[in-house]
């Protein structure tokens, strides 16, 4: 589904690399966490995926970046959005701000692709069902709160039926029922097959909802795996990433050899906690 | 949130039934016509007919309010035309020093009545449409999307930015500006508040327009419409009549 091999990408006037030769592949209905320091390159590889990078932002690109058969850096902007969605950090920002009512704004791009009604409403109908936000589609999306608004904004990209959709921090601004909100919308997406790739500080969040987890530091690709087999890295620290807190309890108690991985979600850690608690008592 | 549109949802015939296009057509006929109607009554009745139909619409007492904002301005058009217009000649009455002639008063109410016809036929637009509907119906007959995008989004982005405002007064408020004194004090106080605005203001411009790409903003081809539009048969009669009438005040005009 998104396949990059050595990318690498230079903003404008800038020296040093933003992206540095990064090489992984997405699979279709697979979900990637990535984290990283900030500056690390998380934001930039989000917009490189959309084709933000080079057509909007604009300096030099090399390597590959494929996106179901596209090859994004030659592909246009409007052929790229055909294929991926992206998520922002503030929701207020990403709305379009000409629309009165919830329902308005997710048939926006739809709009703007010319589809026909009776197919735009089965749309909204869909992704509405699917993020939990039908009771909000004859509400003002400015008077909503802010998990409501990032979910109507995740269903206003979800409405044109993207196969990748890129989240760029998508609950940096939210409460944590804001951030809960959210995660479910990306747990629906999951289940519905969806590719999702997703920039997040919230590793918790991340290590239950991902299939792996990519780590970022100074443009590099440092590790990408499963998350008990990402957050068992000696060289955390080093990225600048500190494993969930789930893990760092297990660490602290059974402070042994993880190379099998180590627990990265409450349930998982509740589990190794009480093998390891017979296990001694054996 | 507070919206910056004065439409508010009625059910009346004229906010549910009669189309944008219509209100629109009639408010530019209206306009042209209260320029071009060559005597007072003719104007008069044109207003009187304006109050039955935002009466109709039950508006005539926020039209009121809007048209009590331009008083002052009337009020100092019939004293100044009154007392000093070069045609002036038949004294009405005297006040003390102040003399009021006839051809100044009644120069004075053609222009009354033009402005009153003026913002009563706007009045009626504004209030009983929807921005987004209007800007809609504008864009199925050709109107460029963004243009169209740019219009509606100011009704929403100026509360928006009114409220960023706000909080970012009370955050400096909070570090120590004063915001309160005289008029220099109250100057300085409007740097830290502007430059905050304006930087946020850019960075969120930024980002909307890269989310606007994203929902295929620029994207070629025919736009579609989420609503369907309904225009009653009868609508395009009265469109009809607008323009005749338009038509016959044009031709009477011209004949006088």
């Amino acid at each position: 589904m998104i396949q990059i091999e050595r990318l690498t990408y230079y903003y404008p006037h800038q020296e040093e690399p933003a992206l540095k030769e990064l090489t992984f592949t997405v699979q279709q209905g697979e979900s990637v966490g990535i984290i990283g320091l900030n500056g690390a390159g998380k934001s930039t590889l989000c917009y490189a995926i959309m084709g933000l990078v080079p057509h909007f932002y604009h300096g030099t690109i090399s390597g590959d970046l494929w996106v179901n058969g596209i090859n994004v850096p030659d592909a246009s902007l409007g052929e790229v959005s055909q294929h991926v969605g992206l998520v922002f950090q503030n929701p207020l920002h990403q709305l379009s701000g000409s629309k009165a009512t919830v329902k308005d704004e997710i048939a926006f791009g739809l709009e703007n692709l010319g589809m026909p009604r009776e197919k735009m409403l089965e749309r909204i109908e869909w992704v509405s069902e699917l993020l939990g936000i039908a009771s909000l589609l004859h509400r003002n999306p400015f008077s909503l709160s802010g998990g409501q608004m990032q979910r109507v904004a995740i269903a206003s990209v979800l409405a044109m039926k993207p196969q990748v959709i890129v989240m760029d921090e998508p609950t940096s601004q939210l409460d944590p029922a804001g951030t809960a909100e959210v995660f479910a919308a990306i747990e629906a997406l999951r289940k519905e097959g969806i590719t999702t790739v997703i920039v997040e500080h919230k590793i918790e969040w991340l290590a239950e909802h991902c299939n792996r987890i990519a780590i970022l530091a100074d443009g590099e690709l440092k590790a990408i795996d499963l998350p008990g087999k990402v957050f068992a890295q000696p060289d955390l620290h080093e990225w600048g990433v500190e494993p969930p807190v789930y893990t760092r309890v297990y660490q602290k108690i059974a402070a042994e050899n993880h190379s099998s991985g180590v627990p990265t979600t409450l349930k998982d850690t509740v589990e190794r906690l009480k093998a390891y608690e017979q296990n001694n008592q054996g | 949130m507070q919206q910056l549109s004065l439409y508010i949802e009625k059910e009346t015939f004229i906010h549910q039934k009669v189309d944008p296009i219509t209100k629109l057509t009639y408010f530019i006929a209206v306009t042209i016509m209260a320029f071009l109607m060559p005597v007072l009554a003719g104007a008069i009745i044109l207003f009187l007919l304006q109050l039955l139909l935002l009466l109709w619409a039950r508006e005539l007492r926020r039209a009121g309010k809007l048209m009590l904002g331009i008083l002052i301005v009337l009020i100092s058009l019939f004293i100044i035309q009154g007392m000093f217009h070069p045609d002036n000649q038949v004294l009405l009455w005297q006040l003390g020093p102040l003399r009021f002639y006839q051809e100044g008063l009644m120069v004075a109410t053609t222009i009354t009545l033009r402005m009153l016809n003026m913002i009563s036929a706007g009045a009626l637009l504004i209030l009983t449409t929807s921005p987004n509907h209007l800007m809609e119906a504008c864009e199925r007959r050709g109107m460029s999307p963004k243009l169209g995008y740019i219009i509606t989004s100011i009704f929403q982005m100026i509360p928006i930015m009114l409220r960023n405002a706000a909080v970012i007064q009370q955050a400096q408020e909070s570090r120590g500006m004063n915001v309160k004194g005289n008029l220099w004090r109250r100057f300085q106080a409007l740097i830290p508040l502007i430059v905050p605005l304006i930087l946020s203001s850019l960075y969120s411009i930024r980002e909307r327009a890269i989310a606007l790409e994203v929902r295929a903003f620029s994207a070629k081809g025919k736009k579609s419409f989420l609503h369907e539009e309904k225009i009653l048969p009868a609508m395009y009669l009265i469109r009809l009549f607008i323009i005749c009438s338009l038509a016959g005040v044009t031709i009477w005009r011209v004949c006088t």
